[in-house]
């Protein structure tokens, strides 16, 4: 069996290409240069991230294109070699990672700067969940305890950082991979409530979560819960947001981002640069070019020829979902403050790269869409 | 065409993924629409406020003018100095230099200067452009100068009617004399500017500047003060209280037809650009806030209730003692009055003449406590003349039921009641004009800082104390007393014609009269036949002699004198006496 599609020829692979989903993402990443520089423009620490970004993006499209010539089911199979290597990455970040910001998240590549394993660990986490996924019929509600177990490893890591965000990005693809996955909706509907009790442990108890995760998890119902700390970014952050009114206040005029009232306005909170800059209407184009990407990661799962490739779609259809709504969310007040990236936007080679990587997964996924289901070209 | 077996789940439920994201979308777009578009604006001004800082301009302090023009005290733009002692590499040098021009600096400020971790250290605050040139000639590292947004006060011309213009603290803000009554108007009203700050609030370069309400610089008063008269007055006093080893004295200089008060002076002063040097003695401004017993002057206030009731007449006599007893108290003439030659009675205006406290008692029982009161008030004793220094003190002029049996042969004397010096110009002034009680002033004119005049005061009349017969009766009177009576030759000026009275009053120290403690006065105008200048002069407790005829009468004839020749007014070849 070949492990690569390149013979069964370039005019398919154009033929079936995801347009949609491949224009977005890069569009994305345009919007989210002109905003890491205007946030950089002020702030010397932010300085030059623009232009490493744009390496990134470089980089990301030759990844993007490089996967999406991947047959996708050689992730089936390098799956467990994948999930093993991500739990090594994970464990040595606990031991002898970067520190910043309270959080041990980076691994040194030396010159060539800092990684984040927990971003590629979300991809890894989709492809090994949709292979465990394939394994058995999950006819019975004793069968969930493989994609827990599989997904509850690296969470618990990832939470051990500390980092949340990631943390629930992980949950959110393995509940949709479940919602698709399981054949009984009352499995799910189980499924469902359980996490809901877990949560409700967890904002109970104190073994769970840390008390700076629950200010910022709750401030976003209360700013005043925590005017100096967690809801100062959030106040500010709206403020931002709100004073972008309908066309923002021009590229490098929006005070919020210029003064540097929006902490971490590059990555976390990028979002409220374009709110403010470039105003509601801004801030719509970014949100019609999410809808077509995931319109597009959609097509891809719906293109899909196998039960794997349809629930990695889905996961990682899931995985920008959630960043998407928490990320904007937490801009303004609606969602709890969690640091995950903005999609393609925010400042970051790991964020940049895991999801160019995503995106040429379900590229791949949706050049096979005319594959017959025996597997033969 | 393609089944998807595989899936086992309903396609329900992979359409659900799709309304889901498009749920999520119409969310956000829903949720962004209401913060952005619905509630920007409050967002947009919440942006503005916090990225703003509002600043205090202060407005520029006006200046003070004497009425000629000349400036008295003015706010001159200032600097401060201070170092940052981390970048000194040679604090005792750097001291040594600064030693230069601001002679020994503080020890503490020395200590402050060797502390390597500190970054800053006042070395002074609010110089003048003279030392702030010398400060930078010495181009020190690591000492910087600050300008300073209020003005640095200076009054020019030192100690000249500082108990007038009064002083002010470190921010300009009057603490007495015209500085403090007319703070208001001096300081302007301060405006405040709104700068665009970053998130620490320090001003952004090139920052919107919006200014919220503009400053409104002070107004100039011009007064009604002559600089040369109140130099003459000051320096006429100061010898008389340095002669008599007095403790105090003031000295006035009254436009009798305008109220204005052309000179001030008191004894002892001091030099408002070091206000913080001298005590609150030496500040007072005794022109106004001092009621003393006036004494003898106090008797032309008799003379007129007797004149103007006509219940006295020019020919009306009075028995003529030394002594007499009223009320279980004895009266005595004063010594510089006893009888000479007088005979059995007296008229009126010998009793002036002379000043006779027995007679004046005389006069005032004969005429009544009605007739004697009526016109204490109408002559605006007991009242603050409203002269527009701070703290005036209105005097005391016990209303008649409150007297005991001889307050009202006392009174007649100047004994039993107490009045302010201010007071007593004004009473005498309206004797010089013929009867009319004028409100005394001090400011002449206000204009704005462009110089254009937004307010003159002019001459205001309170009432008429009594008739023009009566005021040129009472003028007669005070002719006489330096013709040939108290006044002579004390009060005569060769070659003007002088008219006034004198005083000589037990000071009351503590509540009670003290041995040996007079004040001493002289009250008079020149010319006498239509008076130009009032020019009050009172001494208190001089030594070696009591007598107002003595001590402050050549005060007033060199007063008089100056301020004759300086209207240019000749002095006539005859001698008063011919």
């Amino acid at each position: 069996m070949a492990a690569l599609t390149l013979g069964s020829g370039a005019r398919r692979f154009v033929r079936n290409f995801n347009w949609p989903l491949a224009i977005a993402a890069v569009a994305a990443t345009a919007i989210g240069i002109v905003c890491i520089e205007s946030a950089g423009l002020h702030n010397a620490q932010l300085a030059g991230e623009a232009r490493r970004q744009l390496t990134y993006v470089c980089l990301g499209v030759v990844v993007m294109i490089g996967v999406s010539l991947v047959d996708y089911r050689n992730w089936q199979r390098w799956a467990p070699g994948l999930y093993v290597v991500n739990l090594l990455l994970l464990l040595f970040i606990l031991r002898g990672g970067h520190s910043a910001l309270g959080a041990q998240r980076w691994i040194s590549l030396g010159p060539l700067g800092t990684f984040q394993p927990s971003e590629p660990a979300k991809l890894i986490l989709a492809i090994s969940l949709a292979a465990v996924m394939c394994r058995g019929s999950y006819d019975r509600l004793q069968d969930l305890w493989k994609p827990l177990l599989t997904v509850g490893i690296p969470a618990l890591l990832i939470l051990k950082q500390p980092d949340l965000g990631t943390a629930l990005v992980l949950l959110a693809i393995l509940t949709i991979q479940l919602f698709l996955g399981l054949p009984k909706l009352g499995d799910f509907a189980i499924y469902a409530l359980g996490v809901l009790l877990v949560a409700a442990v967890a904002i109970g108890t104190k073994a769970v979560l840390k008390p700076f995760q629950k200010a910022r998890l709750f401030v976003f119902l209360n700013p005043k819960l925590d005017p100096l700390g967690a809801g100062y970014s959030l106040n500010q952050s709206k403020i931002a947001v709100g004073s972008g009114e309908w066309l923002g206040r021009g590229l490098h005029h929006g005070t919020q981002t210029q003064l540097n009232f929006v902490p971490e306005n590059s990555t976390d909170f990028i979002f409220t640069v374009l709110a403010e800059e470039w105003g509601f209407a801004g801030a719509m184009v970014l949100l019609v070019l999410y809808v077509t990407l995931l319109y597009g990661g959609i097509r891809s799962m719906l293109a899909a020829r196998d039960r794997f490739g349809f629930l990695l779609a889905a996961g990682l259809v899931g995985m920008f979902f959630f960043h998407i709504l928490v990320n904007v969310g937490m801009t303004i007040g609606i969602m709890p403050i969690t640091g995950i990236p903005l999609p393609f936007v925010s400042f970051g080679g790991s964020a940049v790269l895991t999801g160019f990587a995503a995106v040429g997964i379900l590229l791949n996924i949706h050049s096979q869409r005319d594959r017959d289901v025996l597997g033969n070209a | 065409m393609h089944q998807r077996t595989f899936a086992r789940v309903s396609p329900v439920r992979a359409k659900l993924v799709f309304y889901a994201c498009l749920a999520m979308a119409v969310y956000l777009v829903w949720r962004l629409y209401d913060v952005q578009v619905l509630h920007g604006a409050v967002y947009a001004r919440e942006a503005l406020a916090q990225r703003s800082d509002t600043i205090e301009v202060f407005a520029r302090r006006g200046s003070i003018l004497d009425r000629n023009g000349n400036v008295l005290v003015r706010s001159l733009p200032s600097e401060s100095v201070y170092a940052v002692p981390r970048d000194l590499s040679d604090p005792d040098a750097t001291a040594a230099k600064l030693e230069t021009v601001f002679g020994k600096l503080d020890q503490s400020t020395v200590t402050a200067l060797h502390d390597k971790k500190s970054w800053f250290v006042w070395i002074a605050r609010k110089l003048p452009h003279d030392q702030i040139d010398r400060v930078r000639a010495l181009n020190l590292n690591g000492v910087a100068l600050k300008e300073e947004e209020s003005g640095l006060r200076v009054d020019p011309a030192g100690k000249l009617a500082s108990s007038i213009l009064g002083f002010v603290g470190t921010d300009e803000n009057g603490l007495d004399g015209i500085e403090y009554s007319q703070d208001a108007l001096l300081r302007g009203r301060s405006g405040s500017v709104v700068l665009e700050t970053d998130e620490f609030g320090r001003p952004i370069p090139f920052g919107r500047e919006r200014v919220v309400k503009p400053a409104e610089p002070g107004s100039t008063l011009e007064l009604t003060l002559d600089s040369y008269l109140q130099f003459v007055a000051e320096r006429s006093l100061a010898k008389q209280v340095a002669a008599f080893h007095a403790l105090d004295g003031t000295a006035i200089v009254m436009d009798p037809w305008t109220g204005e008060v052309l000179a001030l002076a008191n004894e002892p002063t001091f030099d408002p650009n070091r206000f913080w040097k001298f005590n609150d003695a030496q500040r007072r401004d005794r022109a106004v806030m001092d009621a003393y017993e006036p004494g003898s002057t106090f008797k032309l206030v008799t003379a007129a209730a007797a004149l103007d009731s006509h219940k006295v007449t020019l020919a009306t006599r009075f028995p003529a003692y030394d002594r007499l007893e009223v009320g279980g108290r004895t009266i005595h003439n004063a010594e510089d009055g006893f009888m000479s030659g007088t005979g059995g009675s007296e008229t009126l205006a010998q009793i002036i003449e002379f000043s006779h406290n027995v007679g004046a008692a005389e006069v005032g029982m004969s005429i009544g406590a009605r007739t004697f009161y009526a016109m204490e008030r109408k002559a605006g004793f007991g009242d603050p003349t409203g002269v527009g220094l701070p703290g005036e003190n209105p005097g005391i002029v016990p209303a008649p039921k409150d007297w005991s049996a001889p307050s009202l042969a006392t009174m007649s004397f100047g004994q039993g009641v107490s009045v302010t010096p201010i007071a007593m110009a004004r009473y005498y002034s309206a004797i010089a004009n013929g009867g009319l009680l004028m409100q005394p002033h001090i400011i002449r004119a206000i204009y704005d800082q462009q110089g254009r005049k937004v307010r003159s005061i002019a001459p205001q009349v309170v009432r008429r104390v009594f008739s023009r017969q009566t005021a040129a009766e009472l003028r007669g009177f005070l002719r006489l007393v330096v013709l040939h009576g108290t006044g002579d030759p004390s009060a005569q000026i060769p070659g003007y014609s002088t008219a006034g009275k004198t005083g000589t009053a037990e000071m009351v120290v503590g509540g009670e009269y003290r041995g040996g403690y007079y004040a001493a006065s002289f009250i008079g105008m020149v010319p006498y036949e239509h008076p130009r200048y009032l020019v009050y002069v009172k001494v208190e407790r001089p030594l070696g002699s009591y007598y107002g005829s003595v001590v402050a009468a050549p005060a007033f004839a060199e007063i008089a004198r100056a301020a004759m020749l300086h209207a240019g007014v000749l002095p006539t070849a005859t001698l008063p006496h011919g």
